[in-house]
């Protein structure tokens, strides 16, 4: 019997899904366009953040970090020192790693409240230096003019085009990131989360499985600095500031930080939020807490979670059951 | 059982231990061939699970040094020694709840130093560790939970995925922390039945306080008094033994 089934009514779900976000800029304004771009790069800093939260148990408040990191290589190589596509990506990415990797040493020896605060002390200290760096990183002002690139005769400043790659590098992201999830590593992690003690009893390498899982998390949250600075055209301090990693921690857990997508359904929800209603009123963050807390107090397990509940409900199954073949029953 | 060539499993030589001036173990030196079932007994406050846990490697002995399989492991890291493996339950379940008796036995299984960094090939498409995991749920008699949530399961049969969880490492010894702690008598029934199903070839250390679980199962009983060791010897020698006496029942009653 093959473990993995395919369910068509999730089949159908996916491939309407991808259709409708491929013909996006078809049929709706490039503003709505520009929406889903942020939803991008957001969503990429979100599933580095998700990620550590939901399959490793390690709350980093260090990932925006990574995000203003490969923002300002891009602004100092790709702009300042005007180098060529792919050279400012693949520094940025590789700053980010080696950023991680050494930060990640340090920081994988401890846990829980301990771990918070030295990724929250790591990412105020990177956030200072941004701030108060006037020679390389331009102080409060940041690095502007940052554009994206030509390649092959097509140009990424028109934002189809810019919205088309994006959205070919999330899905990739989010694939390589799911594969992960579900891989023998993916199971070592989420041991982790639960009971490391019990890992090394059994012979796992828990800090190195930790050390590991902070810097790919790293590395998706650096993908979406290098989006957001092409995107925005500028790299600057509150880029990286505490109140956006707040933010993004918010919406992984508004979304469900114990389910992969969540994170994803969070930042989609924050963002549209953001844009319906700068149109009423100015008071952005206390809209989204009222809702946040409306959420998490029917369903602590975020977004994601309302909908499992509902998958759980009798009633509802029934109706899911109509519309779907029959699944067999694992053998026992 | 023991070839002359063959190391012991396990060698304590003078292994003392103190937590702050209050000596917990007091020079204690044994050893347990291949394939024994050895049982360390002893009252409240005697320094078994202090022992214990410096063998098990959480705790640095002060003084002494523990051989296993002929290697020194006195200061190896709790991982290192799992990897030589060495496979231990613990008194209080230490058990990964939110993930399926599957997914528990799974991880115990394909521990080590490499097999974790493998990021692509999804784990339920691992043939051979699954059909690994399906063994060790039959041999603990868990294979009707095989995919139940460890946290659903009632404290009894997670003591049964306890032991299964140092089963699944494949170990040579094996070392159990009151396996029975908390069970009602039937469920010590079979828990007991499941430990003596153990494969013969694995050496076990038992602390019990369950006096018939460890006269049932042990071939040599060690006992620990104040943190030093008072006797030693098969259950028989133990029963009659009046040092071991005086301990358990207070010197005017022998």
């Amino acid at each position: 019997m093959s473990r993995f089934r395919i369910n068509p009514v999730k089949v159908t779900f996916y491939v309407i899904a991808a259709i409708f976000l491929i013909l996006l800029p078809y049929y709706v304004s490039q503003y709505t366009v520009t929406t889903f771009i942020r939803i991008i790069y957001f969503g990429f800093l979100s599933l580095s953040m998700g990620f550590l939260i939901g399959q490793g148990g390690m709350i980093s408040l260090t990932q925006t970090a990574f995000f203003g990191l490969s923002g300002y290589i891009i602004g100092i190589f790709g702009v300042e020192r005007g180098l060529m596509f792919p050279w400012p990506d693949l520094m940025a990415i590789g700053a980010v790693a080696i950023m991680a990797f050494l930060f990640g040493m340090i920081a994988m020896g401890t846990h829980r409240i301990v771990f918070l605060m030295i990724t929250l002390a790591f990412g105020q200290v990177c956030w200072a230096f941004a701030a108060q760096n006037t020679t390389i990183l331009r102080g409060w002002s940041g690095i502007r003019g940052i554009r994206p690139f030509v390649i092959y005769g097509i140009n990424f400043n028109e934002y189809q085009n810019f919205y088309w790659a994006s959205l070919i590098l999330f899905a990739l992201g989010i694939f390589i990131l799911w594969r992960i999830s579900k891989s023998p590593f993916g199971l070592a992690l989420n041991g982790i989360r639960e009971n490391p003690r019990r890992m090394a009893a059994i012979g796992y390498p828990v800090y190195w499985i930790r050390v590991v899982a902070f810097l790919i998390a790293a590395v998706y949250a650096g993908l979406g600095g290098i989006l957001a600075a092409y995107n925005t055209g500028i790299i600057m301090p509150t880029t990286i500031q505490l109140s956006r990693t707040i933010w993004v921690l918010l919406t992984v857990i508004l979304g469900g930080a114990s389910f992969f997508f969540g994170p994803i359904v969070g930042t989609f929800v924050a963002v549209w939020l953001d844009v319906l209603i700068s149109g009423v009123t100015e008071r952005y963050n206390l809209v989204l807490g009222v809702v946040f807390l409306i959420i998490v107090l029917f369903s602590p397990t975020g977004i994601i979670g309302i909908f499992d509940q509902m998958r759980n409900d009798k009633k509802f199954n029934s109706i899911i059951n109509f519309f779907s073949p029959k699944k067999e029953k694992p053998n026992s | 059982m023991k070839k002359p060539d063959q190391p012991h499993a396990l060698t304590i030589t003078a292994v003392s231990k103190n937590f702050s001036g209050v000596q917990a173990v007091r020079s204690v030196s044994f050893e347990v061939p291949v394939g024994e079932r050895r049982a360390l007994i002893g009252p409240n406050g005697a320094g078994k699970t202090t022992l214990f846990n410096t063998i098990a490697g959480e705790l640095v002995p002060n003084e002494g040094s523990i051989h296993f399989f002929g290697i020194d492991i006195t200061r190896k890291s709790v991982q290192k020694r799992a990897n030589l493996d060495l496979g231990r339950t613990y008194q209080i379940s230490q058990l990964f709840l939110d993930l399926t008796v599957e997914e528990n036995l799974y991880l115990a299984g394909s521990g080590g130093a490499t097999k974790a960094f493998r990021f692509f090939g999804p784990w339920k498409n691992n043939k051979a560790e699954l059909d690994w995991v399906q063994e060790v749920t039959n041999q603990v008699g868990l294979h009707k939970y095989i995919s139940s949530k460890v946290s659903e399961l009632s404290h009894g049969l997670q003591r049964q995925l306890e032991i299964g969880m140092a089963l699944a490492m494949h170990p040579r010894l094996i070392m159990l922390d009151e396996p029975a702690a908390g069970l009602s008598p039937s469920e010590r029934i079979i828990l007991t039945d499941l430990i003596k199903k153990l494969p013969r070839d694995v050496t076990l250390i038992l602390i019990e306080h369950d006096m018939e679980i460890v006269l049932d199962i042990a071939d040599r009983i060690t006992v620990m008094y104040h943190g030093s060791v008072i006797a030693e010897g098969t259950p028989g020698e133990i029963r009659s033994n009046v040092e071991v006496k005086k301990v358990y029942l207070g010197s005017s009653y022998v």
